[in-house]
């Protein structure tokens, strides 16, 4: 089976493995790292030093800007509740975008319910958020905003730099979801002007249930902890820190540092071959802004035929329709909604996401497999006219 | 069997994609669905009054809907016109063990499938 889907998760890098395996068992270092009474403690102390310095540099931040949590997800509602919570007296509006990730838009919800009024932007049709329609959405109560850097099913790239400009012109503090882009673009969250960014250590060949917020400390953001218990994490997040999982996200956003450059460009010289191969098909439609994209992420629609369907006739493939948290579902991708994709287009489209273990030969071999499905769906079908 | 893999033999190997004459005195045509909306099936029947001689189908939507209408094709070609009728959802469901949210897809093929012998009926009174 070929894996082509990097955007739902990636296989733990063997050298990243390597490290953590040093804090999980008997012979290694596995003592609680609050525990520092004694040497095993102290030892796994040390350990979670050193791995946030390493992601807070991934990132260009200070490490006492990192707050670990269990993943993006936890981070995203550690960011938007715990802020809303703590500054609801000088505002309740949120500002986010219909094409968000469900870790944000049902967090959202969630204080929608708790009374917070939320503005859900619509995207232009490439993805992009205006940034005259932002600025308008924007009131005297406005305390967030909410947007992805990296859109997770069509690999969009938003300009959070202007965005956050705008939004620290108008006195709102900013929130990143960088879930889909750590470690595969330069992230620098001073140059980007953010305020707070979530990030997770499996999108980037480091163990699931990882993930950090970045909390800003020039401005200082307060945040309502969502998880009390034991002050870990500057009372931002309770819960005994979990050694190993930090060490293995802190060695792979090191490795993704240090390689992004020469990934980025293979993995774009695969992206392109892989779409060159595909216009044989013909009636096939990149998703999202052809120029601000990232090259792990291409979501296309071949036009005249069900994904579910070509999902069928791809066994040897992994794919995904869209997002994974919500893949399982029979909705047609919210994202692709939001972009006024064509109903019929909308409901034809797959997430194409490449990775550090994709070969040219995974490339040749799904064009293989791709091309006669598809043609053989078109044939099936009573519209599709070639 | 692999539920996906019946589905994928049934819709990659099916004999029965395409169509027929509709407008030939024995050639009978039905659809259910409807374009934007559902997913859509065709069947194209073509008969000598009493046994099917030929039949083609084309479909649109998931692999549920595709694999019931290739089943469908295969299970009524050089059959008696009654054994045709015969065939309905249940059948389709039971074959391709539908999951209750897919069993449309069985629905949708025996109301083109009736539809078409309906026509065929008509052409042939």
């Amino acid at each position: 089976m070929i894996y082509l889907d990097y955007a739902a998760t990636t296989p733990v890098d063997p050298r990243v493995l390597g490290k953590m395996m040093a804090y999980m068992t008997q012979e290694g270092q596995y003592g609680n790292p609050a525990s520092l009474t004694h040497a095993y403690g102290k030892a796994a102390q040390q350990a979670v030093m050193i791995a946030r310095q390493q992601v807070a540099d991934a990132i260009a931040a200070q490490a006492h800007d990192i707050i670990f949590t269990s993943g993006a997800t936890e981070a995203n509602n550690l960011a938007i509740k715990g802020y809303a919570e703590f500054h609801q007296r000088r505002g309740k509006h949120i500002i986010t975008a219909k094409t968000e990730h469900k870790a944000v838009l049902d967090t959202c919800r969630y204080l929608q319910q708790q009374g917070f009024e939320i503005t859900y932007l619509d995207p232009q049709d490439n993805g992009l958020i205006d940034v005259q329609q932002l600025t308008q959405a924007i009131r005297p109560e406005t305390i967030l905003l909410s947007l992805m850097l990296v859109n997770n099913e069509t690999g969009v790239l938003q300009d959070i730099a202007t965005i956050s400009q705008v939004a620290h012109a108008n006195g709102v503090q900013m929130h990143v979801d960088a879930a889909q882009a750590i470690g595969k673009l330069d992230i620098d969250v001073n140059a980007l002007g953010v305020d707070l960014l979530s990030i997770s250590a499996h999108k980037a060949y480091g163990p699931k249930g990882i993930g950090a917020l970045y909390v800003s400390s020039n401005p200082r953001i307060r945040l309502n902890p969502q998880i009390h218990g034991g002050g870990q994490e500057n009372s931002l997040r309770a819960g005994t820190l979990a050694t190993q999982q930090i060490v293995g996200m802190g060695e792979a956003l090191q490795i993704a540092q240090a390689e992004q450059a020469t990934e980025s460009q293979r993995i774009r010289e695969l992206q392109n071959r892989f779409w060159q191969g595909l216009q044989t098909l013909g009636h096939v439609y990149i998703n999202g802004d052809k120029a601000r994209r990232v090259p792990h992420i291409i979501n296309i629609s071949f036009a005249g035929v069900d994904s579910g369907a070509l999902l069928v006739l791809l066994p040897q493939l992994a794919l995904s329709t869209g997002s994974a948290c919500s893949s399982g579902s029979i909705e047609p991708s919210h994202v692709l909604q939001a972009m006024r994709i064509d109903k019929a287009l909308s409901q034809s489209a797959l997430r194409f996401s490449f990775g550090r273990f994709t070969t040219q030969a995974d490339i040749e071999q799904a064009l293989q497999q791709i091309i006669p499905a598809v043609q053989r769906l078109r044939l099936i079908s009573p519209y599709y006219q070639s | 069997m692999d539920k996906n893999q019946q589905l994928f033999d049934y819709i990659s190997n099916s004999q029965y994609v395409g169509c027929l004459d509709d407008t030939q005195a024995d050639v009978g045509f039905g659809s259910a669905g409807q374009q934007g909306l559902s997913d859509v099936v065709h069947f194209y029947i073509a008969s000598d009054g009493e046994k099917i001689t030929a039949v083609r189908f084309q479909a649109y939507g998931n692999a549920q809907t595709l694999a019931s209408a290739a089943f469908v094709a295969q299970a009524i070609d050089q059959k008696a016109i009654s054994i045709a009728r015969a065939i309905n959802y249940q059948r389709i469901n039971q074959q391709l063990e539908l999951r209750a949210q897919n069993r449309n897809s069985a629905l949708l093929c025996e109301d083109a499938l009736q539809r078409a012998l309906d026509h065929l009926e008509e052409k042939y009174e």
